[in-house]
């Protein structure tokens, strides 16, 4: 409950911060609005001055930049009000607002959280259960796996534990399992052999021969496999064939590993036609000797100076594959004291309760997690369809229809009657402004626009410039009206006596009316 | 009761978030209430993500596998920077990651945009808004990274062994930071064609983010690409792969975006163009997070591989990026008409980068998704691979580069190409001279190799054609040059830095593709082998243990010209947990060269070792710091700072001496 | 049995094995065959991999593509027909670099077609676009800058 305390509080701060926010008495935000724009104008003033200075820009480009730049700070200063405009965001707003946040929030809580379940931090972890009971274990693996054949780690995680048992039959099982699932290696054919092999109590006749010979065709340097195929041609009198599988596999010793002299002893046997003399006898106890020193060489390391998790298992492995249980828990309790916290322990302590080893503290299970499943084909296309479709059509449409809207035409009056220009889309008319043509209303101005071939009648809501007089060069923005004439929503250019702009001019020459000595003829 | 906590949190965030984007979107015209409405919800959105985070973290450090999350992804074994850093290093919890810098950066204009006109602020803010709420709604429904598990397991499964690594614990929060930067690209451009106006304040204040997005995304790129290179193990550093490309569009689109905002802000043209790029940008960052998330790629990103999940992108996206496009299409018309140039002008030339950048994004994209669309309509499998992107890219951006260092020269409003042209004559016969005597050397057979290297001198040299410009180098007293080139705005400097970054790249890419030299072979411990005037001699091959891990570690003696000795270890490890392998090869550094060893398992007795002379390899990721440097100097620029008067002036009086 | 459980005991700590890229023997002895080899393995697809070539992948898959490509190519097959080969058996999916086909002119052509595109619409959007020429600022205008300037002098 106390989590469900703390969340309501949590959800009524946030709510209260958000409601204070939004109705708390509004600060003069407008100032600080004007401040700030001003000095990004005053900073880009100063930017064209700094790059008139450095070159880049020419002289009559910064002109025109700054006659933009005034262009922008006018239309700012009509645009900007500060004003509330539209539905009024009020008290009763914001309560309802800061409302259906609360509800969203503990609702969607209540749907997917898991108030009730403790936090378990790995350490502070004191899991009373009975002893370890290795049987329920794997019991538990294999319930999964029956219902789930196809997990290739459960039949991994079984397989040693089977070897390790005893269950050869069952081992064999897993490891033909692991095979079938698609393991195709050296190894896992040694795996399944070897069980066969342990199944038929040393008889490796028959599937087990085959497998190894598999697995040494796969891999000629596996060198278990050609250990048993050797052992198994010696026992079963095939001599010369013998000598020559030992002879491969000691080719591919370096001298040194531990499985040299068995390997020796093997070919001396084999070579000797299967006769045993008392030497070689003596030569087995001079092998088992040395198992025995290697392995209490790592014991004595590993008590005096310690080791990872992985030495103590194989330690531990060791000792229970040669029977000798006093020294596996012996072996074990040393590990456990050396890493008393159960999650460092890796494999051992399964390990351990196969080979029915106890221990003080309890564990658990090894869980294993599922896997998910994939998209289908089908699936897959589908939303690759639907979705790019959809996307990349719509984009491209859209884009190519709306970057056709950038390009913005320049026409005359004639050109307007040559050619049809679609009401709305937003063009240039360019041309002198017809004398006598001008008819101001306070803020209504319309006037007609000629370039000596066409008209067209124009209007303009605003204030024109100083220098928009008639008989001047004009080029306004905006677009048609339905009924032919020119609705303006910008007076674009700014021209004094002297300027006309170069299409005008081009267009006016065409027409022979080009007349350069032409004053500010009202 | 962390964890449980940390999940309301990512709950309470997600609902203020819908609220915050309903009420921004209905009411932007309130003015100043509904600005400080949205306001307060972004800081409290992003207080609350870190606290989900915060509450993953904890979970992870102390192995908590009550949490399904830390259960799948962690260990107790592993050392602590993989804990932490193998909270995002999975779908659910890097979705958070991604949504935490979303919010972040929310917050930051909700905290700076005490300046901005209510309006915009409230559009941008609900905008972010609806994306946290959208992309936090996908997480709690769709990929909660904060299931639990009852009982907990005791052992946790096992981070991938190929993430556990330093990379990982960065590569990911700087790419996101770049991707997500561009959020804010975004919702300014939504906003702008929602309110109808957009000036050159509005550029004001997306150009910083365009810049420090792009920094990110730019240094996050490199990182993983350098990462791939040294954790992989097989030497190569950019592979064309979905993900890879995923990454590169939005950087592509990054960089028109961040030189059209340029413009912007000091020209106020190119407003469509910069509107249009913001809107590109994140789109193809959203884009790149459907591609790896949905496991329609198949990718070593791949996380997710469920329906489900896959048709919620898939929905957002087309949410997202269509109704962005359609506003577009609809209020562009809206956008006043920026300042006025000619065709060969500064303004002309972005123009012109801007093309060139954006095909080669539309290239990659199509090489990306063309087998995916070949497979669905024509039920047909092919592979379009790194030959396919090499050829097309290459060509694409040799004539951008070789336009390159003229952008920097030309003039606005209207430009000077002759004049512009002189002052690069310089660094076009160095570049030139090098070329060929470097060729002429190395006796190189690859044909396009001294070609390229030209292309990398000319940009690099020319890129420092406008500082020697500026600072009357040569023609005035060294130190007055010397005042001149400190007293130039520092927008000038980055300029510079970064296209000298692009040259030094792209030597780097043409040196170790045209001068790459290998060795496969068999050596033994006590044997020595040779490569490009190096000896390598195989000292020992021992096992060794690490943390959750056992290894095979071959050690070498390096033998360069001088005699000088180095010692390299490689090694092959199995990891205990999963049974997974990885290959760690070995790396020394010579100047900007590197050597590269891979060490195999031992074959029918004998070790296979294959190493590789990577000529001026470092200079790929080299010219990638120098370009992230740049990006970061401009931001210092005071004069283009929200409110930073006094010193501005000072500058500009002696920029124009 | 005694030295078969010794065995066991011995080989419960041998690690797994694996291969590796490009093996020393599978060099072919002919440099000039050596090189189309590699050139040609540089872009074949490995198909159990994520996105690697088989030149440089670990899999087992990789390296008998490898030897078989080398095969042809001692059999004197030209790098097409080697190509053309692994094609019959894998699909074109085996193929990094896409072949130049119908299906797959719209690919290769997607990049000249967009810059083409692009170009065009540039170049008619410039020749439309004339940037005036005007002279001196009207007096409002210099109204308006002058309090601008007025407005900093008094920061």
């Amino acid at each position: 409950m106390l989590l469900w305390f703390i969340v309501t509080i949590v959800t009524a701060i946030a709510c209260a911060a958000l409601y204070y926010a939004a109705t708390r008495r509004s600060v003069n935000a407008a100032a600080d609005d004007s401040a700030a724009t001003n000095r990004h104008f005053q900073a880009v003033l100063a930017t064209i001055d700094a790059d008139r200075a450095a070159g880049k820009l020419g002289d009559v480009e910064a002109e025109a930049a700054k006659g933009e730049l005034a262009r922008e700070i006018m239309l700012h200063k009509t645009e900007n009000t500060d004003a509330e405009k539209g539905i009024l965001f009020g008290g009763n707003a914001a309560f309802a607002a800061v409302l259906a946040v609360g509800v969203l929030a503990l609702g969607t809580y209540q749907l997917v959280g898991s108030p009730n379940m403790p936090s378990q931090p790995l350490a502070g972890r004191a899991d009373a259960a009975a002893a370890i009971d290795i049987k329920q274990a794997v019991a538990r693996i294999e319930t999964e796996l029956a219902s789930n054949p196809d997990d290739l780690r459960g039949w991994r995680v079984l397989a040693p534990v089977y070897m390790q048992s005893g269950r050869y039959a069952d081992a064999a099982k897993a490891y033909r399992r692991i095979v079938d699932l698609g393991d195709m290696t050296a190894n896992a054919q040694t795996d399944l052999g070897e069980a066969l092999l342990m199944q038929a109590e040393g008889d490796a006749s028959g599937e087990p021969m085959e497998l190894f010979r598999k697995a040494v065709a796969l891999d000629p340097s596996d060198v278990r496999a050609r250990f048993y195929i050797a052992g198994e041609l010696t026992r079963t009198g095939d001599f010369p064939a013998a000598v020559s599988a030992w002879k491969e596999l000691l080719a591919l010793s370096k001298g040194d590993e531990p499985w040299v002299p068995t390997a020796n002893r093997g070919l001396k046997l084999a070579e000797a036609d299967g006769v045993v003399d008392s030497a070689a006898d003596t030569s087995a106890d001079d092998q088992a000797a040395m198992i025995e020193g290697m392995v209490s060489g790592l014991a004595t390391r590993l008590t005096d100076q310690g080791g990872p998790i992985e030495e103590w298992v194989r330690l531990v492995r060791s000792y229970l594959v040669l029977g000798d249980k006093q020294a596996a828990q012996k072996t074990y309790d040393a590990a456990v004291k050396a890493y008393p916290k159960t999650f460092d322990r890796a494999d051992l302590d399964s390990i351990a309760a196969a080979g029915e080893l106890t221990l003080e503290e309890p564990s658990h299970d090894i869980a294993i997690p599922n896997q998910k499943k994939g998209w289908t084909r089908k699936q897959k296309r589908l939303a690759v369809i639907a979705g790019l479709a959809i996307v990349v059509g719509l984009a491209t449409t859209l884009v190519l229809v709306a970057l056709r809207d950038q390009i913005v035409f320049f026409y005359t009056p004639s050109d307007l009657s040559a050619h049809d220009v679609a009401p709305g889309q937003a063009i240039r008319l360019g041309g002198l402004v017809k004398d006598g043509s001008w008819v101001r209303d306070g803020e209504n101005n319309t006037f007609v626009i000629t370039d000596g071939g066409a008209e067209v009648k124009a209007d303009f809501v605003g204030i024109l410039p100083d220098l928009f007089r008639n008989g001047q060069g004009v080029v306004a923005e905006g677009s048609m009206t339905p009924q032919g004439d020119f609705a303006a929503t910008n007076v674009l250019a700014k021209h004094d006596e002297n300027y006309i702009p170069k299409e005008i001019v081009d267009s006016l020459k065409a027409r022979g009316e080009w007349r350069p000595e032409a004053g500010a003829a009202n | 009761m962390p964890i449980e906590l940390g999940h309301f949190a990512l709950i309470l965030a997600f609902a203020i978030a819908s609220i915050a984007a309903v009420g921004g979107f209905a009411f932007w015209r309130s003015g100043e209430r509904i600005a400080q409405f949205v306001s307060q919800a972004a800081i409290l959105q992003f207080v609350l993500i870190a606290i989900a985070f915060l509450a993953l973290i904890q979970a992870f450090v102390v192995s908590d596998f009550s949490l399904a999350l830390a259960a799948k992804n962690s260990n107790p074994v592993i050392p602590m920077l993989f804990k932490i850093s193998g909270v995002w290093g999975n779908h659910e919890g890097s979705m958070l990651l991604w949504i935490l810098i979303l919010v972040g950066f929310g917050a930051m204009v909700a905290a700076f945009g005490k300046n901005l006109p209510r309006d915009l602020l409230t559009l941008v803010l609900a905008m972010q808004a609806l994306l946290t709420a959208s992309f936090s709604g996908f997480t709690i429904f769709t990929s909660n990274p904060f299931w639990r598990l009852s009982p907990a397991p005791l052992q946790g499964s096992d981070l991938n062994p190929v993430l556990q690594d330093v990379g990982l614990a960065i590569h990911p929060p700087l790419l996101y930071t770049g991707y997500v930067g561009f959020s804010i690209c975004f919702s300014f451009a939504i906003a702008a064609l929602i309110s109808g106006r957009i000036d050159g304040a509005w550029a004001r204040w997306v150009r910083p983010w365009a810049i420090l997005s792009w920094l990110f995304l730019t240094l996050g790129i490199a990182m993983g690409s350098y990462w791939a290179y040294y954790e992989l193990g097989w030497g190569g550093w950019w592979f064309w792969d979905p993900v890879e490309n995923a990454s590169f569009m939005p950087w592509l689109a990054g960089t028109a975006l961040l030189h059209s905002a340029l413009v912007m802000e000091k020209r106020n043209a190119l407003k469509v163009w910069t509107v249009f790029l913001s809107i590109i940008t994140f789109s193809l960052s959203l884009l790149g997070t459907f591609l790896v998330r949905s496991g329609i790629l198949t990718s070593v990103h791949t996380f997710a591989s469920d329906p489900t999940r896959g048709l919620f992108i898939l929905a957002l996206l087309a949410l997202f990026i269509g109704g962005a496009f359609l506003l577009f299409a609809l209020r562009v018309s809206t956008l006043r008409h920026g300042g006025l140039f000619a065709p060969v002008s500064r303004e002309g030339a972005l123009i012109l980068n801007n093309l060139f950048l954006a095909t080669a994004t539309g290239a990659v994209l199509v090489g990306t998704l063309y087998p995916l669309l070949l497979d669905a309509l024509a039920g047909v499998s092919i592979s379009v691979g790194p030959p396919f992107f090499n050829l097309t890219f290459a060509v694409l951006m040799s004539p951008l580069l070789i336009v390159l260092p003229f952008g920097p020269l030309l003039a606005w409003k209207r430009a000077d190409v002759v004049a512009a042209a002189q002052r690069l004559v310089a660094a076009a016969a160095l570049a030139m001279f090098l070329a060929v005597l470097i060729a002429a050397l190395s006796g190189a057979t690859v044909s396009m190799a001294p070609i390229g290297l030209l292309l990398g001198f000319w940009v690099a040299f020319g890129a420092f054609a406008e500082l020697v410009e500026r600072g009357k180098v040569g023609r005035i007293p060294p130190m007055d040059s010397v005042r001149r080139l400190a007293g130039l705005p520092r927008t000038t400097w980055a300029t510079a830095i970064a296209h000298f970054g692009v040259g030094v790249t792209v030597l780097g890419i043409v040196a170790t593709s045209a001068w790459e030299t290998e060795l496969v072979t068999t050596l033994n411990p006590g044997e020595t082998t040779s490569l490009a005037s190096y000896s390598i001699a195989f000292d020992s091959f021992d096992p060794e243990n690490g943390p959750g891990f056992t290894a095979e570690v071959g050690t070498f003696t390096i033998t360069d010209t001088d005699g000088g000795t180095r010692q390299m270890q490689a090694a092959r490890r199995t990891y205990q947990a999963s049974g997974l392998p990885t290959t760690e090869a070995a790396i020394q550094t010579y100047g900007f060269s590197q050597l590269y060893l891979q060490l195999g398992e031992a074959v029918n007795g004998t070790h296979v070792v294959r190493l590789w002379h990577k000529p001026y390899i470092t200079l790929i990721w080299i010219g990638t710091l120098f370009m992230a440097f740049a990006g970061a100097l401009s931001l210092t620029d005071r004069r283009l700072r929200v409110g930073a008067p006094r010193r501005k002036a000072r500058q500009v009086r002696e920029a124009v001496q | 049995m005694n030295w078969l459980r010794a065995l066991l005991v011995m080989l419960l700590c041998l690690p797994a094995m694996s291969a590796l890229a490009l093996n020393p023997d599978e060099i072919l002895d002919n440099p000039a065959l050596e090189a189309r080899a590699r050139d040609i393995s540089a872009e074949i697809r490995c198909l159990v991999c994520q996105n690697q070539s088989i030149d440089d992948s670990d899999a087992d898959l990789a390296r008998d593509l490898r030897l078989l490509v080398r095969e042809r190519l001692v059999a004197g097959d030209s790098d097409d027909q080697v190509r053309q080969y692994l094609v019959d058996r894998y699909g074109e999916f085996v193929l990094l670099r896409p072949r130049m086909e119908a299906r797959t002119i719209l690919l290769w052509g997607a990049a000249p077609v967009l810059l083409l595109i692009g170009l065009i619409i540039l170049f008619i959007a410039a020749r439309r676009r004339t940037p005036a020429t005007p002279q001196s600022l009207t007096g409002e205008e210099k109204a308006v800058l002058k309090a601008l300037q007025s407005d900093k002098a008094k920061q």
